[in-house]
């Protein structure tokens, strides 16, 4: 194509084309046709994403829903909301329903990939939340009086503060992952004897459950674990699958769900989800990892919101990480804490998540909070992209975005957790054989630790001790962690 | 920004008929559409839209001294032009890659030190903008094009439709549509609502689909699955880089018509070439002819020996590899593109002369190059996915070794795969024959029939979209 307004001044320097590569531009790929106004084609365009819009409103909805809470997610759900229930009245949303329908019957959901939970409890849990049940569609929001999520003073967190925190969470929890009616007992049952919970963080009751006895674990019956979790937990998943496919000694399940995590049930309601979880795939060690998502206010079933960085926020998410724990009692839990994170609200959510879940495991010994705090944590305390391996070489550990790890530091958790399993369960036998993954190895340092005391660090050759915590084993068999690989450069960054 | 989101759609629809109405008066138009692409960049990284700004700004000056300049001094403006542009994107893009590797030299040796790593973050579409800068200059330098001025330069290098995964449109394809705006025609509005169309379809179900049904867990534990598994997920990569990366540059072609703009085709039916030479004829066709234009012919291309043109090949191949990605594996992936070209034209060319046109060949020979091809290039793409060789290694190892039950490769999966690959072999003209019948159609039939397509790529979708694969180069 020559410019018709400045043609070439000179002939061209270069001799004619290369005939390796044709020029994309040379073969014609338009003919000229009728004329169209634009206000035409506007109306075209408007036409597609209306008939498009208005055959998702469901799935348009579930997106306004994800939005953190505030006035754009109430603005838009009020009138997104009718839209979506006037679509569905007369038949509109019936093409949605049989789409998602046959892409269930054909096989065609990946699993584990999307985040929102489909189904009526689901729904129903996040009418519950939202208020939309009571209140009709968009009426009673609960960020219609929220506040703002960058206000860390937590001075007006509680829209209601008069009523004891404690309730009010009881009374969300009960509504919302319980159905309308107290389980029997209270919620006291059903939570495992939280409900003396304070609102700045009264110590829990005592514990109410020992972990189950370790059994022998071996590649006929190796140890049957589920990684739960968001974003981190699938690539943790995946690392812990490879090292039971070196040794054989564990079974290894994912649940990883993007975007998920424990502060908006209405989007994704994992303690539901670990009930499911644990009753059908029956796993002896669960492991779960979120948090990253959680860097958003909360909101209570009686629109009370809680503002992300108040002490009530902070009591808020370890009753809810009290419930999932309850939901892994008769199991061992592994709860992955948040690692250091390079912006300052993601810092300070992380902060409060690991607090949170400190607190609501201290006195759950079936729990075990594995700190990876001081692991990520650069020469200066703070967020560091490159960390020294045990030679002193700069490893990429971290991703790009400041907050997920690399594929090495995914591998690193992975081998602390297998030591941590080691501590629980034996898998000293048999040695795990090299693989071809990883030209140059290291072993990896065990670093499982604890919120009470830190772990032991072990090698490959050697058993030590520890102090008991919380119940578990004193014993360290030979951790028998697999050969890491280092893998320099981690995953390209985008 | 991403595409194939609602925030998009909003956006979309406030963009264009503003572009439309201030499309009379250009230099309004040039200003509102600066706004909109910086707001469309801004949108992941606001830090960012200050160094696409004083890019802009410092190769209008380039521009203008080069074509100011003459002889030895407008050569070393252009060099200094086009070395500020590799600067730019060497810092942000392979500081960290070169550290490490020079590092692991110097230990490898028995020194220690070497250089600081630092956490730096990679501009999106960083490579695309570097692109179109070096194309403008070089074509100034090379004396095809004259400067223009800052608003131009500016709406060249950050329109929103191509700026952040390509297509690398040169700046003598841009600038004269800014000069003489092309009407709506019929035919441009059809082909965009079937490539926005086809480009969701492609990204929102087939991509995402296929990658977490089988690619993304093969590939990140090759240990657990068996031969078949990973045979299947190999060929679920080379459909997922192809619907994920054909999507983004189909919608941005679509886009980019919609606001008055022809951007050249950047795939055609990869998988049916019958020579890797054909491959790169079909795969990211934009970005092969800027590496011919802006690297391989200033080589020297075919004119210094026989000898002289394979090494070019591979080097130019290489270097392609290389801009894929700092890792040695996406430069072994190149390499091993270059080397094949270069031995398929060893091959197949012999003595014959440049330009001389070969004999036809039979049905049954151009089925045997598209089954050999197809498989060069799926192994290319086991180098390009896995993170290390030894990941790669891993996964050919397996492919040959493993056996198995099957776990991934369910009926369903096979089905998309085989279907996303298939339609690539349809008869020449098919594709052309489908979209004129549309064309056919009354525009609000079309408008509803792309509505249909965009609700169906919705709901068959799962929630959440993943970033492009390609934006990560």
């Amino acid at each position: 194509m020559h410019d018709p307004i400045h043609p070439p001044m000179h002939p061209p320097m270069h001799p004619p084309m290369d005939d390796l590569i044709e020029d994309p531009m040379d073969e014609p790929n338009l003919t000229p046709s009728a004329t169209l106004t634009p206000a035409r084609v506007y109306a075209a365009i408007v036409l597609a994403l209306g008939v498009a819009a208005i055959a998702s409103t469901g799935r348009i909805v579930a997106v306004a829903e994800r939005l953190p809470f505030g006035g754009p997610r109430s603005a838009l759900l009020a009138v997104l909301r009718p839209v979506d229930a006037a679509a569905n009245a007369v038949g509109l949303g019936a093409p949605g329903h049989a789409v998602v329908a046959a892409r269930g019957a054909l096989g065609l959901d990946a699993g584990g990939a999307g985040g929102r939970q489909d189904g009526a409890a689901a729904a129903a849990r996040a009418r519950a939340v939202d208020g939309s049940e009571t209140g009709g569609p968009g009426a009673a929001d609960p960020s219609a009086s929220d506040l703002s999520a960058s206000d860390p003073s937590g001075a007006d967190a509680v829209a209601t503060p008069d009523e004891p925190m404690a309730a009010t969470a009881a009374a969300m929890l009960r509504e919302a992952w319980h159905g309308a009616g107290a389980p029997p007992g209270g919620l006291a049952a059903a939570t495992g004897g939280i409900v003396a919970f304070g609102p700045t963080g009264t110590p829990l009751p005592p514990p109410t459950a020992t972990p189950p006895p370790a059994r022998p674990i071996g590649p006929d019956a190796p140890l049957r674990v589920v990684v739960a979790g968001d974003s981190f937990a699938q690539p943790l998943g995946f690392e812990l699958q490879t090292f039971a496919t070196r040794d054989q000694m564990t079974s290894v399940e994912i649940d990883g769900r993007i975007s998920t995590g424990l502060a908006r049930p209405d989007y994704f309601d994992w303690p539901a989800r670990m009930t499911e979880i644990v009753a059908t795939m029956d796993p002896e060690a669960v492991v779960f990892f979120v948090g990253a998502n959680d860097d958003q206010n909360m909101v209570l079933d009686d629109e009370t919101v809680v503002v992300m960085g108040s002490p009530e926020w902070t009591d808020e998410y370890a009753v809810r990480a009290a419930l999932l724990m309850d939901e892994c009692q008769g199991r061992r839990l592994y709860w992955v804490g948040m690692p250091v994170m390079r912006e300052e609200r993601h810092q300070r959510a992380a902060e409060a998540v690991n607090t949170a879940v400190r607190r609501a495991g201290a006195t759950r010994p079936w729990v075990k909070f594995i700190d990876i705090w001081e692991t990520f944590k650069g020469p200066d305390g703070r967020f560091s992209l490159y960390l020294p391996n045990e030679t002193g070489e700069q490893i990429e550990m971290r991703g790009a975005d400041g907050v997920h790890l690399s594929r090495t530091g995914t591998n690193k958790v992975a081998a602390m957790l297998y030591n941590a399993f080691g501590v629980a369960w034996d898998l000293a036998t048999p040695t795990p054989t090299p693989t071809a993954t990883g030209t140059a190895t290291e072993t990896a340092t065990a670093e499982a630790t604890d919120e009470a005391t830190a772990e032991p660090h072990g090698n490959a050759t050697e058993a030590s001790t520890a102090e008991p915590v919380g119940g578990w084993p004193t014993v360290v068999p030979p951790p028998n962690v697999p050969h890491v690989p280092r893998i320099v450069t981690a995953t390209p960054r985008g | 920004m991403l595409f194939p989101t609602l925030t998009f759609a909003l956006f979309f629809l406030l963009v264009f008929p503003i572009s439309w109405a201030l499309r009379p008066n250009r230099t309004r138009w040039q200003w509102f559409m600066i706004g909109a692409s910086y707001f469309f960049y801004g949108w992941w990284d606001v830090r960012f839209v200050a160094l696409i700004a004083l890019s802009a700004v410092a190769n209008v000056a380039f521009g203008r001294r080069i074509h100011a300049a003459g002889g030895g001094r407008r050569r070393a403006w252009l060099w200094a032009a086009v070395g500020a542009n590799l600067a730019l994107l060497g810092w942000f893009k392979y500081y960290g890659f070169f550290a490490r590797e020079v590092n692991e030299g110097l230990s490898a040796l028995g020194y220690g030190g070497g250089l600081r790593l630092l956490d730096i973050a990679l501009p999106v579409g960083i490579s695309f903008f570097t692109f179109h800068a070096i194309s403008y200059v070089v074509d100034i330098g090379r004396g095809r094009l004259e400067p223009v001025g800052l608003p131009e330069y500016a709406v060249y290098a950050a329109f929103f439709p191509h700026l952040v995964a390509g297509p690398i449109v040169r700046a003598s394809e841009f600038l004269p549509q800014l000069f003489t705006p092309r009407a709506l025609t019929r035919e441009d509005v059809t082909r965009a609502g079937w490539l926005i169309a086809g480009g969701m379809f492609k990204k929102v179900f087939i991509s995402t689909f296929v990658a977490a049904a089988i690619v993304d867990p093969v590939f990140s534990v090759p240990d657990r699955y068996g031969s078949l598994d990973i045979l299947v997920a190999i060929y679920g990569y080379a459909v997922q880089i192809f619907a994920d990366f054909s999507a983004y540059t189909d919608i941005a072609i679509g886009v980019a018509l919609l606001l008055g703009f022809a951007f050249p085709q950047n795939f055609d039916r990869p998988y049916r070439a019958a020579s890797i030479q054909d491959f790169w004829r079909r795969w990211h066709m934009t970005l092969s002819r800027w590496l011919r234009d802006y690297l391989y012919i200033p080589l020297g291309g075919n004119r210094k020996g026989v000898v002289r043109t394979y090494v070019n090949l591979i080097v130019t191949m290489t270097l392609g590899g290389l801009w894929h990605g700092a890792n040695l594996t996406f430069v072994a992936w190149g390499a091993l593109h270059g080397v094949g070209l270069a031995v398929e034209r060893l091959v197949h060319r012999g003595p014959r002369r440049i330009g001389e046109v070969a004999a036809p060949q039979s049905e049954a020979r151009r089925w045997l190059g598209r089954l050999v091809t197809f498989h060069f290039v799926c192994a290319g793409w086991v180098l390009f996915r896995a993170p290390t060789f030894s990941a790669a290694g891993t996964v050919f190892h397996r492919l040959f070794t493993a056996g198995g039950a099957v776990q991934r490769a369910t009926p369903s999966v096979v089905a998309v795969i085989v279907l996303s690959i298939a339609v690539q072999w349809l008869p020449e003209g098919v594709g052309r024959r489908v979209m004129d019948g549309f064309a056919r159609l009354p525009l609000a039939v079309q408008g509803a029939a792309v509505g249909a397509a965009l609700f169906l790529a919705i709901a068959l979708g799962p929630q959440g979209v993943a970033p492009f694969i390609y934006f990560q180069f």
